[in-house]
């Protein structure tokens, strides 16, 4: 009764554990019902997800099984053979085990791209199957084996094929199971390797496919993530059995007579009859043999469908008109950019066709998936720029081009600037060519930019004086009942207080300034998540009847720029600036359509600059006749002083906007000031801001007080400023 | 047989030294030079850079920190499950197997789970019990323990599988009691897959990067779980590839006596 007992109670403890496990499984079926069955429907007749799941069991039973190949003849060469060279193999593996995953990254992705297999699926498959976990588990297995065993067999055969199959494959058969299994989840759960190796959405597996579902499609997620886990499960039960077989009895008295046998005829050899050993223990053999023989058998199987069914794929792509696909030509000239755009591609396809001596081929990061995920993107662009055969131009955001500069990723275009004969810095804005320095060196050129930066009322903010954080704070306290600006965000306004803060103030940490940063979030709390976004109509409006302070305003379009005089009732708005710690209002600068750059190591910078330089003098422009309703309008101002020029002589003569009357245009002054007080944001700016913004909820959602929240963020912007100490 | 055998481990071999160890190669040039681009040999300057950067340190610390606690739990939880198994005297496959399961899941489906649901516990725990690590830490313990336990007592099971029982009975014949047999006997018989158990931990928790990246979503998660990888990530990102090198080359050079134990370990199969 006692005993009962008690081994009900250790049952019990297995069950927590089994339950313990089973607890976030459970979950994701309870949101499964909670969405609705319906969903499982919507998933099953989801294309996408269908490839990308049979693509997932691709490289899965392919890569786990030719891992197991590839790992046994090692793994038993170490264990039989024990010479220098293998010893040396086993430290080696032991050395790749604990390898971290960044230093290989660089190397195997420029081994993968020289044997032509990026953005193939065999890329994948040939980087997954030499796995060393697999080979050291084997080997130290394998000295569990009685070593008599093998030299018995050696004196009957010689065939490597009958030493798996005869001596290995029954005793390891639990080992050789683990190992296909760890492998198989590992296969299944892969997320680097795929973003590194593949573009095209087609070919991801579905552990990169389900993060789409997660932050596009929530409901549609749970039935998503259930429906992934059968194939594991269907493998799990089905080899349950082998893992724990105790298969071991008297291995080495049974083999020779099983050797003599054996001789006998093929039959005898596959079915060892009786021959004074129990017939459990042949029974399991012949199970485990039958076991691993259906699973292998499936697998090749399966294999085999999915890969003739990708071959056929893959045909089917190599048949697309030749204008698809990237020419081979010497003077080949790539783009490479997040997101086209139709004047970017109009302007490529007026190069490609003037005779220009260079061929440009538009390499675009957005697959067009509407959820393609951003890190997927980013780390492609980073290792394609890394690698030989990166673009020859490349279309960057403004400050994520900044750490390319620093580690002199990018050619130094004033140079160029300097021996063209098209083109001379003399030619752009000079506001804009100087945002676009970093240390001494023109990093890109953006061709339209806009400008952002808070507008204010003359009479409540003075023209000519100095405009800080505690002027701004200072304006707030003199009117505490009105709010700074319109609709504005504890984001937006965590932005103007600290856009422009030098990392200084993170490293002294000085009391003064801390405490000023304790007010800034103190007054961040009072204002909303989300607001509702305001027509500029209506700000001009609250800013004329004194309702807010300031306003927030970025240059949109020339007509709506020329009605601010209009909407404002007469006030003189101001453009006061953010605030900055040397008093100097700023501006902030966005290039419109990216920010034109060379890579140091791209492979034809000759042909990059020709297309740059005749792109940036308008050579390519397609003629419009219809500027208003053109596809290729873009809507910035112009940094070409020409350009420039040009939209200013067009705004002076147009009287009308879509049956508006429109003021005289008497902003050209205005539209310059702007331009020379622009600045970008700094790419280290942005890291901190995104830092308080990530940390800052806590404290609003009251999980969190500000001291402690102030702590964690002050300790995560010390990791991140410490972090690059030594670079110089 | 042997010649055949050598033939056989080409391609093995091949592919370790294609993917493992030219890259290992490649990161100790890389370690020598200024940047990706100008690629100017400036010798051991960059690893002395690592060697006073105090966030190469922290990492360190952390992620061996992190790697031994999650071993120890890990292979401990093992072992206590393993002598529950033993006392019962069966093993219970439906139970292992769905311990298997966290293993099988996809990322995306546990990190909201864990994110969202788990970690206001563990906070709350932290606040209650003053002893406790910081929540960060537990969350990322809990995390390992919950991934990674299904598969260290297959292996274990796997091991008590094919042991071989009678020693144990006789030992129970002469009047050998549960513990005893059991600390004695049977684990020391288990000590190949013991070993296996713990590297399998070790490994996972030395690439322990992903998890913690999905689990806090960012790339400065907070000091106490900034392990190497995410110094190297981020250096990765800054394009500061020589920095990334260098930190690799000391972490295996920190590692070498690790090395050279397990090898001998697994050499002269004694453990």
């Amino acid at each position: 009764m006692k005993k009962k007992l008690h081994d009900r109670i250790l049952f019990l403890v297995l069950l927590g554990c089994a339950f313990l496990a089973l607890a976030p499984v459970v979950m994701l079926f309870a949101d499964f019902l909670k969405s609705g069955t319906d969903t499982l429907k919507i998933i099953l007749q989801d294309k996408l997800y269908r490839i990308q799941f049979s693509y997932s069991l691709f490289y899965t039973l392919l890569s786990a099984s030719l891992g197991l190949v590839n790992a046994l003849p090692l793994a038993l060469s170490i264990y039989l053979l024990n010479n220098r060279t293998l010893c040396f193999v086993l430290y080696f593996i032991l050395f790749a085990l604990f390898l971290p995953g960044q230093v290989t990254m660089l190397p195997n992705y420029i081994i993968v791209e020289r044997l032509g297999l990026m953005d193939t699926p065999w890329a994948l498959i040939l980087s997954g199957i030499f796995k060393p976990y697999s080979v050291l588990l084997l080997s130290l297995c394998m000295r569990l084996m009685p070593r008599t065993a093998y030299e018995q067999f050696c004196m009957e055969s010689d065939s490597v094929g009958a030493l798996l199959w005869k001596v290995i494959l029954p005793y390891l058969a639990p080992v050789i199971l683990v190992c296909f299994t760890l492998e198989s989840a590992q296969f299944w759960n892969m997320l680097d390797a795929p973003l590194i190796y593949l573009e095209s959405e087609e070919y991801m597996p579905l552990s990169v496919g389900l993060f789409r579902y997660q932050t596009a499609s929530a409901a549609e997620f749970p039935a998503a993530a259930l429906l992934y886990l059968v194939p594991p499960v269907l493998l799990m039960l089905f080899a349950s059995g082998l893992l724990y077989f105790p298969v071991r009895h008297s291995l080495t008295q049974r083999f020779s007579a099983q050797q003599r046998k054996a001789r006998q005829g093929f039959r005898k050899r596959l079915l060892p009859e009786k021959d004074g050993f129990s017939q459990s223990s042949d029974t399991a053999v012949t199970s485990v043999r039958l076991r691993l023989t259906i699973i292998l058998c499936t697998a090749a199987g399966l294999c085999l469908v999915i890969g003739l069914w990708i071959y056929a794929g893959m045909k089917k792509r190599d048949r697309l008109p030749q204008e698809d696909r990237e020419p081979a030509s010497g003077t080949e000239v790539i783009l490479g950019i997040r997101r086209s755009y139709p004047l970017l591609e109009e302007c490529i396809a007026a190069f490609n066709e003037g005779g220009y001596g260079y061929h440009v081929t538009l390499r675009s990061y957005d697959s067009g998936e509407p959820n393609t995920s951003e890190e997927a993107m980013e780390l492609q662009i980073y290792t394609d720029l890394i690698s030989e055969n990166g673009p020859d131009i490349m279309v960057f955001d403004s400050p994520e081009a900044e750490p390319w500069t620093s580690a002199g990723g990018l050619t130094d275009l004033a140079p160029c600037l300097e021996e063209s004969v098209h083109l001379s810095r003399e030619d752009f804005v000079e506001g804009v060519t100087e945002a676009y320095t970093y240390e001494g060196k023109l990093l890109g050129l953006p061709r339209w930019v806009t400008v952002q930066t808070l507008w204010g009322k003359s009479g409540l903010v003075d023209e000519t004086a100095e405009w800080t954080v505690s002027d701004m704070l200072a304006l707030m306290e003199q009117y505490p009942d009105v709010p700074l600006t319109c609709s504005l965000t504890r984001e937006e306004f965590l932005s103007y207080c600290l856009a422009f803060t030098e990392e200084s103030l993170w490293e002294k940490q000085e009391q003064e300034e801390m405490a000023r940063l304790r007010r800034i979030l103190e007054l961040a709390a009072a204002y909303p998540d989300q607001a509702e976004s305001m027509q500029l109509s209506d700000k001009c409006h609250l800013l004329h009847q004194q309702e807010a302070l300031l306003m927030d305003w970025s240059f949109v379009s020339w007509e709506i720029f020329r009605m601010l005089k209009v909407w404002s009732s007469g006030d003189k708005l101001i453009p006061v600036g953010y605030p900055a710690p040397d008093g100097k209002p700023r501006a902030l600068l966005f290039n419109v359509n990216g920010l034109y750059t060379i890579p140091a190591n791209a492979s034809n910078k000759e042909g990059a600059w020709v297309f740059l330089e005749h792109f940036f003098a308008g050579d390519l422009d397609p003629q419009l006749t219809d500027r208003e309703n053109s596809a290729f309008k873009v809507w910035g101002i112009p940094v070409l002083k020409q350009e420039l020029e040009e939209a200013f002589k067009e705004e002076e003569q147009r009287t009308e906007y879509l049956g508006m009357e429109l003021p005289p245009f008497e902003e050209r002054q205005e539209i310059e000031d702007l331009l020379s007080m622009a600045d970008v944001y700094e790419y280290s700016q942005l890291q901190i801001l995104e830092i308080i913004t990530e940390e800052i909820p806590a404290y609003f959602e009251g999980m969190k007080t500000l001291d402690d929240t102030l702590e964690i963020i002050q300790r995560r912007i010390h990791l991140y400023l410490e972090e690059n100490v030594t670079v110089q | 047989m042997k010649k055949k055998l050598l033939l056989l481990s080409v391609p093995g071999m091949l592919g370790i030294v294609v993917f493992y160890l030219l890259p290992g190669m490649a990161a100790v040039y890389y370690a020598m030079i200024d940047n990706l681009f100008l690629r100017r040999f400036v010798g051991l300057k960059n690893i002395a850079d690592v060697l006073t950067n105090e966030n190469f340190w922290l990492s360190v610390w952390n992620l061996i920190r992190i790697c031994v606690m999650s071993t120890l739990g890990v292979t401990g939880v093992c072992v206590a499950l393993l002598f529950i198994i033993y006392q019962r005297g069966r093993v219970p496959y439906g139970i292992i197997l769905c311990m298997l399961f966290p293993f099988f899941m996809p990322t995306a489906s546990w990190a909201e789970i864990f994110q969202h649901r788990l970690q206001p516990v563990l906070e709350a725990c932290a606040s209650w019990i003053p002893f406790l690590p910081r929540p960060s830490v537990m969350l990322v313990l809990a995390l390992f323990l919950w991934r990674y336990s299904g598969v260290c007592l297959a292996i274990l099971a796997a091991g008590y599988g094919t042991l071989d029982r009678d020693m144990l009975e006789a030992a129970a014949v002469e009047g050998a009691g549960r513990g005893y047999c059991f600390r004695k006997l049977l684990l020391p018989s288990l000590r190949q897959y013991l070993l296996l158990a713990v590297l399998f931990c070790l490994s996972q928790g030395m690439q322990i990067f992903r998890e913690i990246y999905f689990l806090f979503e960012t790339n400065y998660p907070p000091k106490e779980v900034y392990t190497l990888h995410f110094f190297l990530n981020n250096h990765f990102f800054r394009l500061n590839y020589q920095t990334l090198s260098s930190a690799s080359i000391l972490v295996v050079a920190l590692l070498l006596p690790l090395f050279i134990l397990v090898g001998k370990l697994v050499r002269r199969n004694e453990v």
